[in-house]
């Protein structure tokens, strides 16, 4: 059983590629005595055939087979890779032409009254603009004034009411007349 | 998952599409350029013009000072008898919730109504809108609007009425 390890260990070797010649030869003069340990099968066949390679049959068309596979998997690397790209391109430009559109329009929304393009300025020159600015303004403050010149009644219900300050005086008195009432009919009640 | 990422970004295309014309813009829009309607629009860059102006009218400053914060202003009057009035519609469409009503003058043959638009305090739109007389009129500024000195403009002009705010500032 000694030389089964040793065998398992120039196995290892070999496969390695670090046998020498004879320790090869050994190994073949194992490997042909038939009295091969079931373990060892699989190595058996593979070391014979790797020693000599002219027992194991080569299709004719090795050769076009493999360089057709490896045509098909550059093919289908590419294939893929293109795809994507494709489609990520478009999904961008289309994210791109929606978002500038929704930026456009967000944009337009948020200005309020004084949005539409449509609008254009009615006065090329500053003096005329000036002018109806100014007389619009006019216009604008006099509507307002006239509204707020109304509430100067108001001031006239608080001058009404200053004159009547006086009043407060005669309730003054008046409280001291109770007071004085209410003496007199204590001195009644004393007196009788 | 991308059909759906579409589907949404073009919803909300669709709404902010939908979603960007204002009331007075639509009112704008249908009655500009026909026949009994005036519009005038005066932009910010005209505004800028305007202050670049070198000009002796005593005026100047007083409205420089009026219109520093405006933006814009768009002028709409209905005139003849053969055109329509328009306030009913702007009304009706106009969100009250946003423009609140400031003021209103009536009298024997119009009224007169003040609305404005407030953020944070500061009004950034004023519309006056006066119907009843047959010649409707919305006049809307935009900006940063300071009413007091937009109402002492009138005092330069002698305009009646500005007597009485004197009267009542005493």
């Amino acid at each position: 059983m000694e030389s089964l390890e040793r065998i398992i260990e120039l196995l290892e070797r070999f496969y390695k590629g670090e046998t020498t010649l004879d320790e090869e030869k050994y190994l073949e003069q194992f490997f042909n005595k038939g009295n091969v340990p079931e373990a060892l099968f699989a190595d058996k066949e593979l070391f014979l055939v790797m020693k000599e390679p002219g027992n194991v049959e080569i299709p004719d068309d090795l050769n076009v087979r493999i360089s057709d596979a490896i045509d098909r998997a550059v093919r289908n690397e590419f294939k893929t890779r293109r795809i994507s790209w494709y489609s990520l391109s478009g999904l961008a430009a289309g994210l791109l032409v929606l978002i500038s559109v929704y930026l456009f329009f967000l944009k337009d929304g948020s200005e309020s009254l004084f949005t539409d393009k449509t609008m254009e300025d009615t006065y090329d020159d500053p003096i005329e603009a000036y002018e109806e600015a100014k007389r619009t303004l006019a216009y604008v403050s006099n509507k307002f004034n006239e509204g707020t010149s109304e509430l100067q009644h108001i001031q006239k219900v608080n001058r009404t009411v200053e004159n009547l300050q006086p009043l407060t005086l005669i309730n003054k008195g008046n409280k001291e007349i109770r007071l004085l009432k209410q003496l007199e009919k204590a001195g009644e009640i004393t007196r009788q | 998952m991308k059909r759906t990422v579409f589907s949404m970004i073009i919803m909300l295309s669709t709404i902010t599409l939908s979603g960007q014309k204002t009331a007075v813009d639509r009112v704008f829009d249908k009655y500009s350029g026909k026949d009994g309607y005036t519009t005038v629009y005066i932009s910010n860059f005209m505004f800028n013009m305007i202050s670049s102006l070198k000009s002796d009218d005593p005026e100047y400053n007083k409205f420089k000072k009026a219109t520093s914060g405006i933006t814009a202003i768009k002028i709409l009057t209905q005139n003849g008898d053969s055109s329509v009035p328009f306030v009913k519609e702007l009304l009706d469409q106009l969100p009250r919730s946003e423009y609140k009503e400031m003021m209103v003058v009536k009298d024997q043959n119009e009224e007169v109504l003040f609305l404005a638009r407030e953020e944070k305090g500061l009004i950034t739109e004023f519309l006056l809108i006066v119907s009843g007389s047959g010649e409707d009129a919305l006049i809307a500024i935009q900006g940063n609007i300071d009413l007091e000195s937009i109402a002492s403009i009138a005092s330069g002009l002698n305009m009646p009425g500005l007597d009485n705010l004197q009267e009542f500032d005493k």
